[in-house]
């Protein structure tokens, strides 16, 4: 990033690289909608493009490009929501619901998971997605989200307790390998 | 470092520990405790399994939709931020340079802009004086550099003096010899317009009435002269304070402004002299030449005699100088005694002329080595027979001379009586 801020024009292809799929992978998990997840995803290196001159070497940069990314989602979840007092709502709901039964059947363990991350309340699923998928500390997280550091953990806890119950549920053991850190 | 921990650890505890946050120390003492606890180990257990379950499943690609419009994106910003760089740099540059430039100008400026004038009239000048003394011809007495420098020094004190010769009376010889006077060549404008942006109006009208005055009666070597003299005069003033204006603009104008000048007044004084040479050509030629050589020639130097008759021993150079000058140009009258007298000149001089002025040629020749009592009477004679002849300039030169060498006595009154009637007051001694 600091190459890119001096005018590198090889550096910020870099970072696209480097960083597009999992802030990809973010946002899908957080929107659960690819064409809004492909949306926020442009309008999210868009602004990484844009406050590149504000970035400062003392923030990490993946802390960073997932805050935006982070704020992108929450203003898209913000539009949907108003979007959803429409009478499309009805329409957009039956689309999100889903079976799971259906989904572990037909694939087994993503779509089930898919859709405990998607059942999750939208504030555990942001700590979620913020940890396991930026690998954003939990302190930073608090940071970034306004939110006390043990409300950030509980809310973590919270989440992950949610969806092993749902893959219990849907009758899918976590694969062996142990522990992941 | 934390002992092991002997009590179950708090739940964010294990979970900092699942997601690795955990100092080292700490993490192996919980691991311990995990390893010996077993609610601690199912909490720990879940905790990975949703993990595990949830790293298990493939990442989906990034989409290709809109990357290369992304990444041009970029590419424009960073080039944005180059120039932006390059901007600030260049910025900084021009800052240095310009509080360099304004350090140079402030700190050492007394010493650099006296630098600056010594060297722009000691460069230009030296060769605008030599164009315009280059068709000049030789003159006997003082170099032609300290008549100049006498000339400038004397124009303050002339200029009263030369007002008053502006009178009627002092009309050139002829009209059209005027007319010639009074239409300046066109280098000649052209150099009094450069001069003029330098000098300023006020300060070109003085000098352009004052060299008009001089050369009115006729163009003659002397003419030259005093041309020349006048016209380097006004160079080094012009140059001078054009190097001054320059030199506090602190800019290139210094080479600019004043080498241009100086070489179109050059090339005016160059033009002046061609046409003043035409002039001569022309005046010498006795048939059309309406001319009085000696008093042209002598018309200015007692002028300035007049004005500063404390420059007395100045001026006799100057006198001495003009004497030389005139008493060839007078010769041909002498000779003349025994030619006709050309029939204009005769008409000039009035009826009787002809032997007036073969007296006024001997009184000449006298003068050249008279003394004392005998110049004194000579000038005399011949101030009264030029005055007699309404010779205004001739006489009121030989009765300025008379007034200035002989001051108080009775001879310098009559003199000044005599300039009087061509409204010219000159100093009798006595009021010295």
């Amino acid at each position: 990033m600091r190459r890119f801020q001096r005018g590198d024009a090889r550096a910020f292809p870099e970072l696209v690289r480097r960083h597009r799929a999992a802030v990809f992978a973010f946002v899908l998990r957080w929107t659960q909608d690819r064409a809004r997840a492909e949306d926020i995803l442009q309008e999210t290196w868009l602004k990484v493009v844009r406050a590149s001159t504000d970035w400062s070497p003392r923030a990490r940069f993946t802390t960073w490009l997932y805050t935006i990314a982070r704020n992108a989602c929450v203003d898209g979840a913000r539009r949907e929501r108003a979007r959803a007092a429409e009478p499309l709502e009805a329409e957009q709901v039956s689309t999100e619901s889903h079976d799971p039964e259906r989904a572990a059947a037909a694939s087994e363990l993503r779509p089930v998971l898919e859709a405990a991350i998607a059942a999750l309340p939208d504030a555990q699923r942001e700590v979620f997605l913020l940890r396991e998928m930026a690998g954003i500390p939990f302190h930073e997280i608090a940071r970034m989200t306004g939110a006390p550091e043990p409300t950030v953990k509980s809310r973590m806890r919270y989440a992950l307790e949610a969806l092993r119950t749902r893959l219990t549920e849907a009758g899918i053991d976590a694969p062996a390998g142990g522990q992941v850190a | 470092m934390r002992p092991p921990v002997p009590t179950h650890p708090e739940d964010d505890r294990l979970l900092e520990l699942a997601y690795g946050e955990v100092p080292a120390s700490e993490a192996r003492a919980l691991r311990q405790h995990v390893d010996g606890c077993a609610r601690c180990r199912k909490v720990l257990d879940g905790i990975s399994e949703v993990r595990t379950a949830f790293r298990s499943i493939p990442e989906e690609p990034a989409p290709e939709k809109g990357l290369e419009s992304l990444l041009a994106y970029g590419e424009q910003a960073a080039a944005r931020a180059r120039s932006r760089r390059g901007g600030l740099r260049i910025l900084a540059l021009l800052s240095a340079a310009t509080a360099f430039a304004v350090v140079w100008l402030m700190l050492p400026g007394s010493s650099r802009r006296s630098d600056t004038l010594v060297q722009a009239p000691a460069t230009k000048p030296p060769d605008v004086l030599a164009q315009a003394e280059v068709p000049r011809e030789p003159v006997q007495g003082a170099p032609a550099r300290d008549e100049a420098d006498r000339v400038k020094d004397a124009k303050e004190n002339e200029a009263k003096t030369l007002r008053r010769l502006a009178s009627p009376k002092f009309e050139p010889t002829s009209r059209a010899e005027q007319a010639k006077e009074e239409q300046p060549s066109p280098g000649r404008q052209a150099g009094a317009d450069q001069l003029s942006k330098q000098k300023g109006v006020e300060k070109l009208d003085a000098p352009r009435e004052q060299p008009k005055l001089a050369e009115a009666p006729a163009p003659s070597p002397s003419d030259h002269e005093a041309g020349a003299r006048s016209a380097p005069g006004e160079l080094a003033g012009a140059l001078g304070s054009a190097g001054g204006k320059a030199a506090v603009a602190g800019s290139s104008p210094v080479g600019g402004t004043g080498a241009m000048t100086a070489e179109s007044t050059a090339g005016a004084a160059k033009k002046r002299s061609a046409t003043e040479r035409a002039d001569e050509g022309t005046a010498n030629r006795p048939s059309s030449a309406p001319s009085s050589p000696p008093a042209a020639v002598a018309a200015r130097p007692p002028v300035a005699a007049a004005a500063r008759p404390e420059n007395a021993a100045t001026e006799d150079k100057a006198a001495a100088a003009a004497d030389a000058v005139s008493a060839p140009a007078a010769s041909p009258p002498a000779k003349s005694a025994s030619k006709p007298v050309p029939p204009m000149q005769s008409m000039r001089m009035g009826a009787g002329s002809p032997e007036k002025q073969a007296r006024l040629a001997e009184i000449r020749r006298q003068l050249e080595t008279a003394r004392g009592d005998q110049r004194k009477a000579l000038l005399m004679e011949k101030c009264e027979i030029e005055a007699s002849l309404e010779l205004g300039p001739d006489a009121v030169l030989t009765c300025s001379m008379v007034s200035r060498e002989f001051p108080g006595t009775a001879e310098a009154k009559r003199a000044s009586e005599l300039a009087r009637g061509f409204s010219v007051q000159l100093p009798t001694g006595s009021e010295r």
